[in-house]
């Protein structure tokens, strides 16, 4: 029996190394292009977080001249009275401290906190979704390259109609399916009396 | 909507049942009643003006907190300074009109009146809608630093709910069965309020006419086929149009800075060109009467300055020809080939752009047949819809030809503090100077200012007279144009589950979410 070891030579280093650092340097240039453009993109539309936070309160049915103070004093705790520059060295230092700052929209929520309490359902949702999908899209592809024929065609005609299917019509249908037809939700108890909606968004009191 | 991150009345955006106006958790030291236009004791028990000078508040001795601490004087006072540390606190306006408060004894406060903008009606509106904080689990979060921020996740209110659940899908509130108030004002029948934050208006619509959802404030347009056509136990306030209580007037703002809006008989003649029953069968599903040219709201709480024959006798309705008739004869405008007018001056009408923020399509339907109407007497508008932080912006810079805004809705202070929105140039940066908060098109008049001043510290029974004069000049001068009324908050019934909500015929609590409305729990009973 024929074994052959492959060994790791002077030639095969300098290869690695130099794919590392190539590498290396494409990401943090790219992660500084993001964190630019992540930074005055926003900054370049008109108006600013605190006209929206002020806005909220106003629906929320404060008046005018307490919109007028908490606009002023907001402008200056965010620091958005600074200018451009400095406003960038501090979100860059904050960045790099691991510090992603205050949520506008969900203030004073941290946006750590927000994505912290967001990412265990998205990896429990996406993690699962990327297995089931790998091994059943295997399965059926070996399956198909094994047995061809009939199974063949009506699995690749299959997986190209669902694959091209807009994911948000097909979480439409599936809705459908099983919210409507299927009626899960009578499996969730409804134990509470009285079912309250008082408007999304803004408010009727302002308007 | 995301999911609820504080319930501390310090914040700017703040969750269900929280802000000032909701009875539920925190309590204000009276509630604003929406069919008197009055408030209504709570902690308060009666307040006595010490003419221009100070209010005396009474607390009633038995209220308290969650936690079983009474709510005291010491409570309301620290409430009332706590802006004066942290400015950012949403009832931080109230400085401008209730410049101190003192403890009298541990049930009476008494509070000076600001002497430079003496205003009791302003200060009547704020005991109705600022919530009374418990000092000890305030104060030392004070002391820690940075209060305006903190996340309070298990707020401990004097009212008659505390929170259960919030999640980003519901918040769910249950009856504290010891409240203080169950003997005064009756202990609330459901032992939870769910309150779901819905994906869109479609999804909570549905919920309503599914049953599953008792009370809704959505907007639901042709409400009324739900109990005429599907025989559905619905209702509203009212059982033909307007269905609902009507409670603030959204507004045109014209620039009257531009050369052309700056003629008042221009902005009368645009005035005049909008078909304003069309407007309101299709953008707000006749939800409002045709409006009148006032600024005051007929019909519910400030019925009783609204004066008819003065609106009648020099106010303006959906009349194209007249609106012609002024262009040609009163300013002497003539029509260009293009169809549009040029004033004896030069200056063409329009182009003019008319915005409001995209995707509120009652207004955008409101801002379309602005437009129509005044293409038809040959003045030039066309619509156009910024993103919300945009039109935001350029709104409150004075950036705009015009746009569409509501000033404040009906409070205890009356119309008083929609007039000063519309009207009172004091404390307003001009144009290129600074945002405004009011008066956008920085219209100004010393008339008005002095009858606004003047309405301030009338008797009641002065104000008609004086309402009206100041409703006068915004008449000549058409500052504003008003649009639609709109119901402070939509009040729809479904009495699938619960029965013994108020309607007009049984008007036993006003039809709101907010104020005095908080009472209706009580009155419910759930359906056999």
């Amino acid at each position: 029996m024929h074994v052959s070891i492959s060994c790791l030579c002077r030639g095969d280093l300098v290869t690695v190394t130099r794919y590392l650092v190539q590498k290396t340097g494409w990401f943090l240039l790219a992660f500084s292009v993001a964190l630019i453009l992540n930074f005055f993109l926003p900054r370049m539309i008109p108006g600013n977080p605190v006209d929206t936070i002020v806005s909220q309160m106003g629906q929320g049915g404060a008046d005018s001249q307490s919109m007028q103070r908490v606009y002023e004093n907001y402008m200056e705790e965010f620091g958005l009275n600074e200018p451009l520059h400095q406003q960038f060295f501090t979100y860059v230092g904050n960045v790099l401290r691991g510090d992603l700052g205050t949520s506008f929209s969900l203030y004073p929520a941290s946006v750590n906190s927000l994505i912290g309490n967001a990412l265990p359902w998205t990896l429990a949702l996406q993690i699962p979704a990327i297995l089931i999908g790998w091994i059943i899209g295997n399965l059926l592809g070996a399956l198909a390259a094994y047995k061809g024929g009939w199974f063949d065609r009506v699995g690749f005609t299959g997986s190209l109609l669902l694959s091209s299917l807009p994911y948000y019509s097909f979480a439409i249908l599936l809705l459908y399916v099983v919210a409507v037809r299927w009626d899960i939700r009578q499996l969730v108890a409804d134990t509470a009396p009285v079912g309250y909606q008082p408007g999304r968004g803004r408010s009727s009191r302002t308007r | 909507m995301g999911p609820p991150t504080t319930f501390s009345p310090l914040a700017a955006t703040i969750a269900f049942p929280c802000n000032g106006n909701w009875a539920y958790l925190y309590e204000p030291l009276f509630t604003f009643n929406m069919l008197t236009g009055d408030i209504d004791p709570l902690i308060g028990e009666s307040f006595e003006f010490d003419g221009t000078m100070s209010v005396s508040v009474k607390l009633n001795p038995a209220a308290k907190f969650h936690d079983g601490e009474a709510v005291t004087a010491d409570d309301v006072v620290y409430t009332y300074q706590l802006p004066e540390r942290v400015p950012e606190v949403p009832w931080a306006g109230s400085l401008n009109y209730i410049s101190g408060v003192e403890k009298v004894d541990d049930t009476t406060v008494t509070m000076l009146l600001n002497q430079e903008s003496i205003n009791p009606g302003m200060v009547r509106s704020y005991l109705g809608s600022i919530s009374i904080l418990p000092q000890h689990v305030w104060e030392p979060r004070e002391a820690d630093g940075d209060v305006i921020a903190y996340a309070e996740l298990e707020p401990v209110g004097s009212g008659p709910f505390k929170v259960n659940i919030a999640n980003p899908e519901q918040i769910i509130l249950e009856r504290v069965d010891d409240w203080w108030g169950n003997e005064l004002f009756g202990a609330p029948a459901p032992k939870y309020i769910v309150h779901p934050i819905p994906k869109s208006n479609d999804d909570a619509n549905l919920s309503f006419q599914l049953g599953e959802i008792d009370l809704s404030q959505s907007f639901m347009p042709q409400i009324w086929k739900l109990w005429e056509d599907q025989g559905l136990p619905v209702a509203t306030w009212f059982r033909e149009q307007p269905y609902h209580l009507p409670g603030n007037i959204p507004v045109a703002i014209p620039n009257v800075h531009k050369p052309g809006l700056d003629n008042p008989l221009v902005r009368r003649a645009i005035a005049h060109g909008i078909n304003y029953a069309l407007l309101a069968e299709t953008a707000v599903s006749n939800f409002s009467i045709p409006v009148n040219a006032s600024l005051i709201v007929p019909g519910a709480a400030e019925d009783s300055y609204f004066n008819q024959e003065a609106v009648d006798a020099t106010g303006w309705t959906y009349e194209p020809e007249k609106a012609i008739a002024i262009l040609e004869d009163e300013l002497g405008a003539t029509k260009g080939d293009d169809g549009i007018y040029v004033l004896a001056d030069g200056t063409r009408l329009g182009p003019w752009k008319a915005s409001c923020p995209y995707g509120w399509t009652d207004w955008m339907t409101s801002l379309e047949v602005l437009a129509q109407g005044a293409k038809e007497i040959g003045i030039d508008i066309t619509t156009e819809y910024p993103e919300t932080p945009v039109f935001y912006d350029a709104m409150r810079a004075g950036n705009f030809d015009i746009v569409m805004n509501s000033f404040a809705g009906a409070s205890a202070a009356g119309p008083w503090q929609r007039f000063r929105d519309a009207m009172d140039s004091r404390g307003v940066p001009g144009i290129g100077e600074g945002p405004a908060f009011w008066n956008f098109n920085r219209y100004q008049n010393a008339d008005a200012e002095a009858l606004l001043d003047q309405i301030a510290v009338a008797e009641e029974d002065a104000k008609l007279d004086l309402y009206t004069q100041i409703d006068e000049v915004f008449r000549t001068d058409v500052p504003v144009i008003p649009l639609q009324y709109r119901a402070w908050e939509f009040y729809n019934i479904n009495e699938t589950q619960w029965t013994g909500f108020p309607t007009s015929e049984n008007p036993h609590t006003p039809p709101t979410f907010q104020g005095s409305g908080v009472r209706v729990f009580a009155k419910l009973s759930p359906v056999e």
